[in-house]
């Protein structure tokens, strides 16, 4: 009876010496995932890369084809009256270039098969990408920019990003231009907050400041309530980033 | 029985959410481990997919392995409830 006892309790002592093990091993490898973090999800996409490169070869399709080029067009066709117009404003301001160096890459992964409104490109920094570089959707577009570089692949967030912040300016026919904040919303929306009598309407441009100005959203819809001193500006990003097979990266 | 099973489901809920390209596939994954007491397994996986798809953007980057982070507080969750509900049961049963 004694020693069936005892026996009973060194299985009790050894299966809670094998849990506190498990433990302290799971523990050690969130430590060192924490540590080498970025340089083991550059192995692992190293890893990865060329899968998810065969598995978007063969996911698509003559619709998906299509779509991306819808897409690319639609990009090209939102920023082709804001380009006449800095055109113009640039045809003042000679002597300035706007100097540019851009990497085409590839679309390996994007939402749905990625959370957080981020694309995974097939590009990283053996090919120059750095982080903060610039992605554009086609022509002068911009959709996000570059968060983290592995050395074959990068990831980008983008604008719509949920939480993501960034400063921009509303331009309106006129040439006016309302420094505003944007919060994205996800899904490729973003939010802004402007007084009431900033006038702003459907279908005008958000550009980042600067010479080089890339459009970064446009306006879809506005909502005000009477009395309130605030409108609630809804942008969408002026490609479709879902659909895209290509972008490019500005450095 | 479910639970039995539930590492084989959570391994091919996981391939799905990567191959077919649905990444809530690989959160059901996560808590379906969990809740069948494998989290040592879900705590691989979720930093497997932290590594694969990084840290959210905005206001939640500080949370730098999000699944992992998930994993751990469902699974303590889990253990407060199961020490919580034990002494209820009655020996008999």
């Amino acid at each position: 009876m004694k020693k069936t006892f005892r026996s009973h309790q060194n299985t009790n002592a050894g299966r809670l010496l094998g849990r506190w093990w498990m433990w302290f091993a799971t523990a050690l490898l969130i430590v060192m995932v924490l540590l080498w973090r970025s340089g083991l999800s550059g192995l692992l996409w190293r890893a990865m890369g060329p899968l998810m490169a065969a598995r978007e070869s063969l996911s698509s399709s003559q619709v998906t084809d299509l779509e991306a080029e819808l897409a690319s067009s639609t990009a090209a066709l939102a920023d082709r009256d804001l380009l006449y117009q800095e055109n113009l404003n640039l045809k003042q301001i000679l002597g300035r270039s706007g100097g540019k160096q851009i990497i085409l890459a590839g679309v390996l992964m994007r939402p749905p098969a990625t959370p957080y409104d981020t694309l995974m490109l097939d590009a990283g920094s053996e090919q120059g990408v750095a982080v903060g570089d610039l992605v554009l959707g086609g022509g002068e577009s911009a959709i996000g920019t570059i968060a983290q570089v592995y050395p074959t692949t990068a990831r980008a967030e983008l604008f719509s990003s949920p939480g993501q912040n960034l400063t921009a300016l509303l331009t309106s026919g006129d040439g006016a231009a309302t420094p505003i904040d944007i919060v994205g919303q996800g899904s490729g929306s973003m939010t802004a907050t402007v007084p009431a009598g900033t006038g702003a309407l459907v279908g005008e441009t958000i550009v980042f400041p600067g010479v080089n100005g890339n459009l970064a959203a446009k306006v879809s819809a506005v909502t005000a309530k009477e009395g309130d001193s605030f409108e609630t500006i809804y942008l969408k990003l002026p490609t479709n980033p879902f659909a895209l097979r290509f972008v490019e990266i500005l450095k | 029985m479910m639970c039995k099973i539930s590492l084989v489901l959570a391994l091919l809920l996981a391939l799905v959410a990567i191959l077919a390209g649905f990444w809530p596939g690989a959160v059901l994954a996560i808590i379906l481990l969990v809740l069948c007491g494998r989290s040592p397994w879900a705590v691989g996986l979720g930093l497997f997919f932290d590594l694969l798809w990084g840290p959210p953007a905005g206001a939640l980057s500080f949370v730098i392995l999000p699944f992992t982070a998930g994993v751990v507080a469902l699974a303590l969750l889990r253990a407060a409830l199961m020490r919580f509900m034990r002494p209820r049961i009655p020996r008999e049963l």
